[in-house]
């Protein structure tokens, strides 16, 4: 049972990554490399105000969200507004825009990973004959209820409308009245804001360094892409697959192999079905 | 000046080439050769993200993995005393050939984000595979690599360096006689559209894995060489970090161009991968690096080369006075005659889901004569045309040119039996200028890749001696020889569908399609299309046209066809269709007032 509860915390921040994911593709079309780096920012978020008198829930998730809503717009404005015009830039200049985050961090607070402590958090407590850390379960609350949230912006609002419309196509998007520029520089804070309250999470159950960020990305991409790019409930289903997958071989094969088994399971995914477990037809990103 | 740069462009990269062989006897030592071997893996490497990314549109980012591959083929062979380097290197571009293959095969079915970040993740696989194969490759702790042989010989540093700038060599030759050829023409016509390299008689599925494993092999071949160089082989340096450089490299220098990695790889070798002097910095100064690159620098050296050779010689964009067009020099008897066949479509039936697309609609061509479809809005004409060329399998019908049943073959096949096509949008590929893209009609008559092209034969000489004069007649005729030499993505759209009709015209077609040639066209274009359509028919071809503009029609056709609900409804003399009391209820439409009638329509 520990197994099961451990892969699905995993499979939880996995999912929330995937849906920060998709926040840039369904909202904007654009695979933003960066957005891991705006989680690790709000990992040392928590670290700076882990022990701190102010360590009260609401501020440091208050603060963490206004960094990375900051972070997510200066990464629209620098990496993807000059690179927008055409091409494939994008890949590179958000890749370039985690370089220059993770680098920073590497340069204040160096190489190790720093022990997070809040809320008390990191207590442990036993659910249906298994133990978890008190953070997997916010994390998996917080991961269905964001990602139902954005569902819902994105199916309900105008604001989501539009953005799908821009990502289908933004000529005719921008034709029809849509700021297509303003509605992705929105996408960019929302998911940079939240980024970084999950990243506060994820401070404490891992823990802070400059290189979490790359070291949920490829397991969280994966997520994302088996679950179906586009689609938000899939960033739910991909995530907990994964992280399920990650965690039973692990425990029964070995964790070095547990990424391979996670990029055939991605393999298999896609060549049955090339828009994911629950990808919409609709919305193919080409 | 223009034909010079293209007949002798390849003088300068030899010359640089034999001074860099040269360098090191000279004394000459300000990049290091062991910097110089290294800049010259990733030429090759990089120079594979050119051919099937900067070329071919493909986002297909494997090439690292491949790379990774090919130094392990090197080191198992060696291990087991298979050290002539001849035998690893066709080993490892054996191996890099298949690799390509294989992880190129999702990309038949992706979406262009979806392959572009499963092959770029692919790297990551790496380590495991590695461990797996523990006792062969070393695993993670890495393994010696046994020093290779030249016919017998031992291959030492200062060889190591002849033969790294051989094979590098070797590749440009064979990848810029690849891009300058009709391989080169089909790759970039399919990254504007697939369809229009069906069109031109190549499968766009061919383009897809071909560009995939010639891209591949390069990169094979790197991992062998990159053995070699440090001599001792782990997972660690075969890294997305190492992907991202190599693909740096090709943007600085320029994708979409032959010698542009070259330079990327230089300044990615002597600058960006060498900043371990800024330590801690590193990580920092290579982000910043990347953002200017992607964001400021999109065309790289080599594509900003081109715009300045192009302000220079001319070969730029249009300027506003160029959409008039020029006396022709030829007579127009001079044109050779464009020997159309007889097109006969029968019964030809389609249902999309619950639609009827075509129900048994028909449609005959002869040569000498515009055959015009007219009809409403979701009629079929589209449909029957796609039909016609393949481009969707009919379920019932035949379709048959001169006689030849060409009923369920693939586009790209019906394309070879001679049935052209332009496209209701028109589709010019970038990078290309008017007269490549109306000789890249002759691609319907073959010769693709052939020895012939790579080796630079005088017979791959003369074909495209002769196509270039074929399509610069065919320019002339047209009163475009003005822009022949202009890049024709930058033409205006009256240009660019006379340059479509002429590059449907160019390579022999039997059948010449024209979906909507006169959509958005004002006054003076619609009368230069007309008398470029008369110009091709006096010539011999048939041509088919569907169009909406029914004075358009009424001027140009000799037969018209009008369809309704996927049937035909009516065909024959334009006047006798057009007071058709069927095609009036279903397309012309009758105004209130009867005498109206006559000039609603003109």
């Amino acid at each position: 049972m520990t197994v099961l509860w451990a892969g699905l915390a995993l499979g939880a921040l996995y999912a929330t990554v995937a849906m920060l994911f998709n926040i840039g593709m369904a909202q904007a079309g654009v695979f933003n490399f960066a957005i891991p780096q705006v989680l690790m920012v709000g990992a040392f978020v928590g670290y700076e105000f882990a022990g701190a008198s102010l360590a009260i829930l609401p501020v440091v998730f208050v603060v963490a969200a206004g960094a990375g809503a900051i972070l997510g717009l200066l990464i629209e404005l620098v990496a993807v507004r000059p690179a927008a015009r055409g091409g494939h830039g994008i890949l590179i200049t958000t890749v370039g825009a985690a370089f220059v985050i993770e680098g920073a961090a590497f340069i204040k607070y160096g190489v190790g990973g720093h022990n997070v402590t809040l809320f008390g958090w990191d207590r442990l407590f036993d659910l249906l004959g298994g133990r978890l850390f008190v953070v997997d379960a916010v994390i998996a609350v917080v991961a269905v209820v964001s990602i139902a949230g954005v569902y819902v912006l994105s199916r309900r609002t105008r604001w989501g409308l539009e953005g799908r419309a821009a990502t289908l196509d933004p000529e005719s998007a921008a034709l029809r009245g849509v700021n297509v520029t303003a509605n992705r520089l929105q996408a960019f804070m929302l998911a940079g804001a939240l980024a970084a309250v999950v990243g506060v999470l994820a401070a404490v159950k891992i823990n802070a360094s400059y290189g979490l960020g790359t070291s949920l990305l490829v397991y969280s991409f994966v997520a994302f892409a088996v679950g179906g790019i586009g689609s938000y409930p899939g960033c739910l289903v991909g995530g907990v697959v994964v992280g399920l997958l990650q965690a039973y071989t692990a425990r029964y094969i070995g964790a070095e192999y547990a990424l391979m088994i996670a990029f055939l399971l991605l393999l298999i995914v896609l060549l049955a079905r090339p828009t994911g477990l629950l990808g919409n037809r609709q919305l193919r990103i080409v | 000046m223009t034909s010079l740069i293209a007949r002798f462009g390849w003088v300068t990269p030899v010359v640089l080439w034999l001074l860099t062989l040269f360098a090191p006897g000279w004394g000459f030592t300000l990049i290091s050769q062991r910097d110089i071997i290294m800049i010259g893996i990733y030429c090759l490497v990089a120079a594979g993200i050119n051919l099937s990314f900067g070329y071919g549109g493909e986002l297909a980012l494997g090439q690292v993995a491949v790379m990774a591959a090919g130094a392990y083929t090197s080191l198992i062979l060696g291990s087991h005393g298979h050290t002539d380097v001849l035998v690893q290197i066709a080993a490892s571009a054996l191996v890099g050939a298949v690799l390509g293959l294989v992880t190129g095969l999702p990309g038949l079915r992706l979406s262009k984000w979806s392959l572009g970040l499963t092959s770029f993740f692919l790297i990551m696989l790496l380590p495991g595979v590695v461990v797996a194969l523990r006792d062969e490759t070393g695993g993670l702790e890495g393994s010696l690599v046994t020093p290779v042989t030249a016919f017998g010989e031992p291959v030492l540093v200062d060889d190591l360096y002849v033969l790294v700038l051989v094979v590098v060599g070797l590749w440009f030759v064979i990848f810029r006689n690849l891009i300058m050829s009709g391989y080169g023409t089909a790759l970039r016509s399919f990254r504007a559209n697939p369809m229009l390299v069906e069109s031109l008689g190549v499968s766009a599925r061919s383009m897809r894995l071909s560009s995939y494993v010639i891209g591949a092999v390069p990169a094979a071949v790197a991992g062998v060489l990159y053995a070699q160089l440090a001599g001792y082989l782990s997972p660690t340096p075969f890294s997305l970090a190492l992907l991202l450089s190599v693909l740096a490299a090709s943007v600085f220098g320029g994708s979409a161009s032959i010698y542009g990695p070259v330079i990327g790889s230089i300044v990615l070798v002597v600058g960006p991968t060498q900043i371990e002097a800024f330590e801690e910095y590193s990580v920092l100064v290579y982000g910043v690096f990347l953002l200017v690159v992607g964001g400021l620098f999109r065309h790289g050296v080599a594509g900003y080369v081109r715009i300045l050779m192009a302000r220079i010689t001319g070969r730029d964009a249009v300027t506003p006075g160029d959409d008039k067009l020029t006396p022709p020099q030829r007579k127009a008897t001079e044109m050779p005659d464009l020997q159309g066949g007889s097109l006969r479509a029968v019964g030809v039936s389609k249902r999309f889901g619950g639609l009827q697309a075509l129900d048994g609609a028909a449609l005959s061509a002869d040569p000498g004569q515009v055959t015009a479809l007219i009809g409403s809005n979701g009629a079929g004409k589209t449909t029957l045309l796609n039909a016609i060329s393949g481009f969707v399998k009919p379920d019932a019908g035949s379709v048959q040119i001169d006689g030849t049943d060409l009923t369920g073959r693939s586009a790209a096949r019906i394309a070879r039996a001679g049935v052209s096509r332009a496209f209701q949008t028109p589709v010019i590929p970038e990078g290309m200028s008017v007269v490549e893209v109306v000789a890249s009609g002759a691609l319907r008559r073959g010769g693709l890749v052939s020895p012939a092209s790579l080796l630079r034969l005088p017979s791959f000489r003369r074909k495209r001696r002769a196509d270039d004069a074929a399509a610069r007649g065919l320019l002339d005729l047209a009163g475009l020889s003005h822009i022949a030499d202009k890049e024709a993505s930058s033409i205006p759209l009256g240009l660019r569908r006379l340059v479509e009709v002429l590059r449907a015209a160019t390579g022999s077609p039997r059948v010449v399609m024209l979906d909507e040639p006169a959509a958005g066209l004002a006054d003076d274009a619609l009368a230069d299309l007309a008398n470029l359509l008369e110009l091709v028919k006096s010539h011999g071809a048939t041509v088919v046209l569907i169009e909406h503009n029914v004075s358009f029609v009424m001027s140009v056709a000799d037969t018209v066809y009008a369809m309704d609900a996927g049937r035909l409804i009516a065909h024959g003399e334009p006047e006798a269709v057009r007071n058709d009391p069927q095609v009036i209820n279903s397309y012309l439409g009758r105004s209130t007032a009867e005498p109206e009638q006559e000039g609603a329509l003109q």
